[in-house]
């Protein structure tokens, strides 16, 4: 009787771990269905596995990975760049009030202006290239990180700061040494915050002015009536995600792996 | 003189002459035609522009488009993200069955979606709804999720002692405790559901402030193209703004209750 219990749970264990796929391939074949008996029109939203098949052929054949790989590349440049300038210039905004008040008021004037309309403008000096990419992606990726960067390395614990200068670090040390770490769990998570905007940002400026990347592929297929390649575009632009979030949390996790224990023994 | 000088560096003054000598920059170095007069109009065309498309309400008929779909986006977005994500925090249950689906459209751009949005509804105002729709129910979702989950144990244990049943236990302990969560996804919906909309418009729309500042940058009309952008600035600012003065009325006991507890 309790082995038979004990069977029993083992299937809901196995159940609980496995029900979040199964749901997921049930919604598939219902997806499927509706498209087969043409409840939706299939002209439209062809069958599940059509998309599937596209998008293995098309990934196959490289055409899909190589359309990615420039969006990829546009959108790190700009990512890496916002990152490289925006963090130095967020911590002497931490720790300086001159710097802080001198460079305040732009950051608040530009911040609820929506990235996307100054693609516009962007456009006249830079043309459709990837510099104009670039320099979007670049300034929509600046906010998070620096806004995060600054409340990182301001709030820095005091005692800390006056420990360091206690045992007569200068001030390139102690940044290095105590701000810096300090402040890498929040600028980790304005960089983490920027980065799907980074790819939003890299479509939409593909989507209105290029001729390559994933999001022009997209709206060409939709615009050429190629329905199963625009679905499997989409598919590849979902994974894509999904996966830079996973490395990125994995990288996450590696790096600032002291704070999880730092944290715990309750400091 | 040094010491207001010092007084200067110490003050926001100093940030604020910084934009002025900026703008002052911008002027003079366009009307001197050192850099292209035509791609970066002197501050003042852009504001006379402005001043004129106001006037003209050409740039209010295209404010007040973008703010019902703004509006509708975010209602519907909210309503669906708070409704599914008080669901998932409050059963873990449907949050395992919906995990994997939900982690796979979650960092979807939500732009990747206009294609098949064109399909389905066509290019009016519906699009502009859905898409919106769509991008702001994440975060509040996922604040959603956290803060139903995130419920102290000892209010639901204390409730549950003084016999509280179910339905008031969600409406008088989670619901509340939730409240400055959901807020907080709330106002990143906010921000999100402006510069989707803008996206939108830019793509596809004929009306809207997207559209206008994409229609006059290509058919070449600079300043107001630039005095559209300055709009669309105000436009979230507004936004923003009066959200915050609706949330801090709304969480005014929350911030009592806080202190209190201190």
């Amino acid at each position: 009787m309790a082995k038979r219990i004990s069977v029993s749970r083992k299937m809901t264990k196995i159940f609980r771990k496995w029900e979040g796929i199964l749901f997921f391939i049930l919604l598939a074949f219902v997806l499927e269905g509706i498209s087969r008996v043409e409840i939706v029109s299939s002209l439209y939203f062809p069958p599940i596995s059509k998309d599937i098949s596209t998008f293995l052929n098309l990934t196959v054949s490289g055409i899909l990975p190589l359309e990615t790989l420039k969006t990829f590349t546009r959108m790190a440049c700009g990512y890496v760049l916002a990152a490289l300038i925006m963090i130095p210039l967020g911590i002497f905004m931490g720790i300086s009030n001159k710097v802080y008040n001198v460079f305040e008021p732009i950051v608040e004037l530009l911040r609820p202006l929506p990235p996307p309309a100054i693609i516009p403008a962007v456009m006249l000096f830079l043309g459709i290239g990837n510099s104009m990419k670039v320099f979007v992606i670049f300034f929509a990726c600046s906010f998070p990180i620096i806004l995060n960067t600054i409340d990182g390395s301001r709030s820095v614990y005091p005692t800390f700061l006056h420990t360091a200068r206690s045992f007569g670090l200068n001030r390139y040390q102690i940044i290095r040494r105590v701000i810096l770490p300090a402040a890498t769990p929040q600028i980790m998570s304005g960089l983490r915050t920027s980065l799907p905007i980074s790819l939003i940002v890299a479509i939409l400026s593909e989507m209105i002015g290029s001729i390559d990347g994933i999001g022009h592929y997209i709206l060409r297929m939709q615009r050429t009536f190629n329905i199963p390649e625009m679905y499997a575009g989409i598919m590849m632009l979902g994974l894509v995600g999904y996966f830079l979030n996973k490395i990125f949390l994995w990288i996450d996790k590696t790096l600032i792996a002291w704070h999880k224990g730092w944290r715990i023994s309750g400091i | 003189m040094n010491n207001v000088l010092k007084n200067i560096g110490k003050s926001k003054i100093s940030g604020f002459v910084l934009i002025m000598l900026f703008l002052g920059l911008w002027e003079i170095l366009s009307r001197l035609g050192r850099v292209d007069f035509h791609y970066l109009p002197p501050i003042s065309i852009i504001a006379n522009s402005l001043y004129e498309l106001i006037g003209s309400l050409e740039i209010i008929r295209h404010i007040l488009i973008s703010l019902r779909r703004v509006v509708m986006g975010y209602l519907l977005g909210a309503s669906v993200g708070y409704l599914v994500g008080f669901l998932c925090g409050y059963i873990s249950r449907i949050y395992s069955f919906l995990e994997l689906t939900l982690e796979y459209l979650r960092p979807m751009p939500s732009i990747a979606l206009i294609p098949i949005g064109i399909l389905f509804l066509g290019m009016g105002d519906t699009l502009n709804v859905f898409i919106i729709g769509w991008a702001c129910s994440w975060p509040v979702f996922i604040n959603t999720m956290d803060g139903v989950s995130s419920t102290d144990h000892i209010f639901l244990n204390t409730a549950r002692t003084f016999g509280l049943n179910q339905w008031s236990i969600v409406k008088k302990v989670i619901i509340p405790s939730s409240v400055p969560y959901v807020f907080t996804g709330l106002r990143v919906g906010l921000g999100i559901a402006v510069a989707v909309d803008v996206i939108t418009e830019m793509v596809v729309s004929s009306s809207g402030l997207g559209f206008f500042i994409i229609t006059t940058s290509l058919s070449f009309r600079i300043p107001e193209m630039y005095a559209g952008i300055v709009t669309i600035g105000l436009f979230g600012y507004i936004l923003n703004k009066s959200f915050l003065l609706i949330s801090r009325r709304a969480l005014r006991w929350q911030r009592g209750f806080l202190s209190a507890e201190k």
